[in-house]
């Protein structure tokens, strides 16, 4: 088996390359997350096993960064055979600093310049045999978002294993550190090391922190001397070591460059230029930038929309086929698992009913990521930014997890693997969720209906802009305090020139996105699922009230026996369990019908209920039947009177339940901020869930008189709250996590239980300290609801703008003494 | 001078870096800010940081503060 | 008169999310019709605003009574059912699809 190992700069499209040869999808990041994960790809090739690897994109091997050390420990611990070198061709010079140091690690390289219809078009003219001849090794020429290429870089793998015993390894002359190297060599000589210990040596001496504690291990004093070495270098030199290197490296990287490339287009803008010349414009960026944002809201969140009249549809026939397999209900007595399987599809339902907007969202966000905007916009907003203790790459992150109307944080914490600075990663994955919840739509939709009916515009424009101001507070406080001591990065970035984004990356990448939503957030959702409908069945109703609704309903059928014994039909519905057949016909006709798309669909079920029980159906459909018609009636009212017996067991249920004694017991905390037990019911279960708040709120308001009222106007007119309680409503909803799912993301990104507790208790209690201060003040001066509203979005802002015109005192100096030992005078 | 220093427009040419920021110090070799490296400073970001360079050929935007500690030469 | 259209646009795409409007309706067979409404999350569509739409006018009007459900008598000539939840949630069904 040959064991390839794939290298590459960042943004050098190594990734396609190894889609390309090893057939296996990768996800293609730089800027937006470097994946630390190693990827493998099994193959065969002309009959030999093949083990590619891709290893992290790295732009050099020192010991720095995260993806460098786990490039590098690859490399040392599993001695690949071949490492093919990735290049991108249009970018020549900077990668073959990588190339050389791939060099000179003493195992057989295979240079792939790749992009080479980039380079083409830019006017840059490569001899590539002639550095196969410089560098002593194979140059293949390719262009993976073509496909070109692939057979010619296996080939090239194959025929550069067969010939490794002629490999001679390739030595950099360093000039003036000969001496030193040969030193190190002879000490680490005794080592048994399957690796080219000149390497090591060169490793050794430029400080490479892995190689030194590998090498520790056998030869004990290794550090010692290395520090002496880089001590005499300096004295004797007045250099030091690692700049030496990389300048050399460099050096040999042009000579190169000016032997073998030619750029006839050096002095003519590119394309690049030109468009940089209005995105990166001091007037133009943030207004293109909110453009951009603004319409990448609107199309995946109306568009998405749209497409959901068409999803939805299909996910409610899921949930039909599934009810016709379970036990029927007997009146109104719903066996236990029918009610569990019926909650669970129905949890499953809403969060599958968001998935074409978040693939469309997801889309347009790769688009951006492809295009190249995303390093752009992290260098448009990074000053802004940093003075918050975040960083420009917590742009992505922030923009997944709803900038503007909508997003989902848990795609948005996953995206914040690429943030080197460590300090701004923890701020930006505690932050994230603060952000605009899609699913914490509905919730403020159905408040705002109830209570803000005209002023409905500027509150859903205070609620989508109070978050961002609201998590750049908490980032600049979570980083002056609790994340001081954290490591913090250089932001040396690159902008990678535009290109155009290939429709199967974007499409690939919007499918990883949904598919990790999928997998984290519905299943998650799903497993609290379970414990909430626990929650809320049990302990149940009592037995007195199980009498009371048992006699509403013998009083239902008496009803419908008396209106339904005159007509012919009689001995159909004449038994008891006969008129339970009939209702549940009945009733699973309408919901099926609902769903029905047009004359054929509606044509469909028709025929299968007619097939189901054909006595019947002339009851669901009496037409010109007089007497059947008799029946119609009184059937339809027996459904109106189940569903209301229904709906009343319900309710009690959630009044006696767990969860309902739970809210009841916090009341008197949160009367503060004027809720009472069926808010915090809400609250609870939509933690869990976020799209069962409305449900769960809308029940609990509804009463059976016939009112004739919506969900909203109900809740207005029901509970006795005034729009001050719902501003202390959607303050709360605003300022506490999103939802488990989130919390467990966090735990994974964050990589400890202690920060995800915190994340959870950390936002509850600040919610609940500023809701119940706005809803006591705001009673107290007798605010109105919408004042007390744009009060807390004023304050909210003023103290942002505040945080963020606070010059930061950075390290203005250098000089002194340094702390290096390398300035111990050995006289004393 | 300093890199910080210098304006839109303007090309220079590294003498050295002084920083005891070991991290940042290899970060800036690795891409490409060694002795005798030449620079464009391309254009400063619309909140006048950071700033964006052109060097070996390609474009790569540095922090005013990172900037700082590279000693350059106009040319 | 920027900033009207920019709320407006951001509330008609955040609102317009709560939830998918549906509605089916059924020829009775004796010269009217039923129409039923609903909301893909469950909730109950009474109290919500439905009419009857001929030539660009409306020829019926009231709401969903507390079955989510409008009875009327069936025009003569093309006809739109329409339940209007607002906000972009309206579902239209065209006389001619509504069958017995």
């Amino acid at each position: 088996m040959i064991k390839i190992a794939l290298a590459g700069q960042p943004n050098c499209g190594k990734s396609t390359i190894f889609n390309l040869v090893s057939g296996i999808n990768q996800h293609i990041a730089n800027y937006p997350g470097v994946t630390v994960d190693k990827k493998v790809g099994r193959f065969s090739y002309n009959d030999k096993k093949i083990e590619m690897v891709d290893l992290p994109g790295t732009y050099s091997f020192s010991s720095y960064s995260l993806e460098e050390r786990v490039a590098k420990e690859f490399i040392y611990n599993e001695k690949p055979d071949v490492i093919v070198n990735i290049v991108d061709a249009s970018n020549i010079k900077r990668n073959l600093y990588l190339t050389f140091q791939l060099l000179e690690i003493g195992i057989p390289v295979v240079v792939v310049l790749n992009m080479m219809d980039v380079a083409t078009r830019r006017g840059i003219q490569i001899d590539s045999q002639k550095i196969e001849k410089m560098l002593g090794c194979k140059v293949i020429e390719a262009s993976g978002a073509k496909g070109k290429g692939s057979e010619e870089i296996m080939q090239a793998i194959t025929t550069t294993y067969e010939e490794t015993s002629h490999y001679q390894a390739f030595k950099i002359n360093y000039e003036e550190l000969e001496p030193s190297i040969k030193e190190i060599e002879d000490s680490i000589n005794a080592t048994n090391h399957a690796l080219n210990k000149r390497w090591l040596a060169i490793k050794l001496l430029e400080g490479d922190t892995t190689i030194i504690e590998q090498l520790s291990k056998d030869v004990p004093n290794i550090k010692e001397k290395i520090l002496q070495k880089e001590f005499t270098f300096h004295e004797k030199f007045d250099k030091d070591i690692a700049p030496f290197l990389a300048t050399i490296r460099y050096d040999s990287a042009d000579i190169i460059y000016h032997k073998c490339i030619k750029n006839t287009k050096e002095k003519s803008e590119t394309v690049t230029d030109i468009v940089d010349k209005f995105i990166l414009n001091r007037w133009l960026a943030f207004p293109i930038l909110l453009l951009i944002m603004f319409l990448v809201y609107e199309l995946s969140i109306v568009y998405g929309y749209k497409l959901t009249d068409y999803t939805w549809p299909i996910l409610a026939t899921f949930k039909n086929f599934v009810i016709d397999f379970l036990p029927e209900a007997n009146f109104a007595d719903v066996p236990m698992i029918t009610g569990f399987i019926v909650w669970m599809i129905n949890s499953a339902n809403a969060l599958l009913n968001y998935i074409p907007i978040f693939f469309i969202l997801f889309a347009l966000i790769a688009v951006m990521e492809d295009v190249g905007y995303m390093p752009r916009m992290a260098f448009i907003l990074d000053k802004l930014f940093k003075k918050f203790g975040l960083h420009g790459q917590s742009t992505l992150p922030l923009v997944l997890g709803g900038a503007m109307v909508g997003g989902c944080a848990v795609p948005g914490v996953m995206a914040t693997k690429g943030i080197a600075d460590d300090r701004a990663r923890m701020a930006t994955i505690l932050t994230v969720p603060y952000m605009n919840c899609l699913a914490k739509v509905p919730f403020y939709t159905l408040i705002l209906g109830a209570f803000f009916k005209t002023e409905m515009a500027i509150m859903m424009f205070y609620i989508s802009t109070v978050t961002i101001f609201i998590a750049l507070i908490v980032a600049k406080g979570l980083t002056s305090t609790v994340l001081k001591t954290r490591e913090t990065a250089p932001f040396v970035m690159e902008l990678p020139p535009y290109h155009l984004p290939t429709f199967k990356g974007v499409i690939l990448r919007a499918s990883q996105r949904v598919w990790v939503y999928i997998k984290k957030v519905v299943t998650i959702v799903l497993a609290v699922a379970i414990v909430l409908f626990a929650m809320l069945q049990f302990p149940g109703i009592s037995d007195e009230s199980t009498q009371k609704y048992d006699a509403l309903v013998k009083k239902s059928i008496t009803t419908f026996d008396k209106k339904v014994k005159k007509s012919t039909y009689y001995d159909l519905v004449d038994k008891k369990d006969e008129v339970s057949t009939l209702l549940n016909y009945y009733d699973n006709y309408k919901a099926k019908r609902m769903v029905a798309s047009g004359k054929s669909g509606a044509q469909a079920i028709d025929d299968e209920f007619i097939e189901k029980n054909e006595k019947l159906f002339k009851f669901i459909k009496p037409q010109k039947d007089k007497e059947a018609k008799k029946i119609n009636k009184a059937l339809r009212k027996l459904s109106k009177d189940r569903k209301k017996v229904l709906r009343a067991i319900q309710n009690e249920k959630i009044e006696n339940s767990f969860l309902g004694m739970a809210g009841r017991s916090m009341e008197p905390i949160t009367k503060y901020a004027g809720f009472d037990w069926k808010i915090n019911v809400a609250f609870l279960s939509s933690f869990a869930a976020r799209e069962s708040a409305v449900a769960t709120l809308g029940s609990l308001y509804e009463n059976n008189k016939a009112d004739n009222l919506r969900a909203e106007e109900a809740m207005a007119k029901n509970s006795g709250y005034t729009p001050l309680h719902a501003v202390a409503i959607i303050i709360f909803m605003i300022l506490t996590p999103p939802c488990i799912a989130t919390m467990i993301v966090v735990k994974l990104q964050a990589n400890s239980y202690k920060w995800m507790i915190f994340a959870i208790f950390f936002p509850i209690t600040i919610g609940i300290i500023i809701s119940s201060s706005i809803f006591t003040f705001g009673k107290i001066f007798e605010v109105s609801g919408l004042d007390a509203m744009t009060y807390f979005y004023v304050i909210v802002v003023f103290i942002a703008l505040v945080l963020g015109l606070i010059p930061q005192k950075t390290i203005n100096w250098i000089g002194g003494f340094s702390n290096k030992n390398l300035k111990r005078r050995k006289d004393v | 001078m300093y890199l910080d220093n210098i304006l839109k427009g303007q090309k220079c040419k590294i003498r050295s870096i002084n920083s005891d920021n070991l991290k940042l110090k290899q970060k800036l070799l690795d891409m490409g800010f060694v002795f005798g490296a030449q620079l464009e400073i391309v254009r400063e970001a619309p909140l006048y940081d950071p700033m964006e360079l052109k060097i070996h050929n390609y474009l790569v935007s540095l922090r005013k503060s990172e900037a700082k500690i590279l000693e350059v030469d106009l040319i | 008169m920027f900033k009207n259209i920019l709320i407006g646009l951001l509330i008609a795409s955040s609102s317009a999310f709560a939830h998918s409007a549906i509605m089916s309706c059924f020829d009775e067979g004796d010269g009217s019709v039923t129409c039923e409404g609903g909301f893909s999350d469950g909730s109950s569509a009474s109290g919500v605003k439905f009419y009857i739409e001929q030539d660009g006018k409306k020829v019926i009007s009231g709401k969903m009574n507390e079955d989510s459900e409008f009875n009327f008598k069936k025009p003569n000539g093309t006809y739109s059912a329409v339940f209007d939840a607002g906000e972009g949630h309206q579902v239209s069904i065209s006389g001619k699809d509504i069958t017995e």
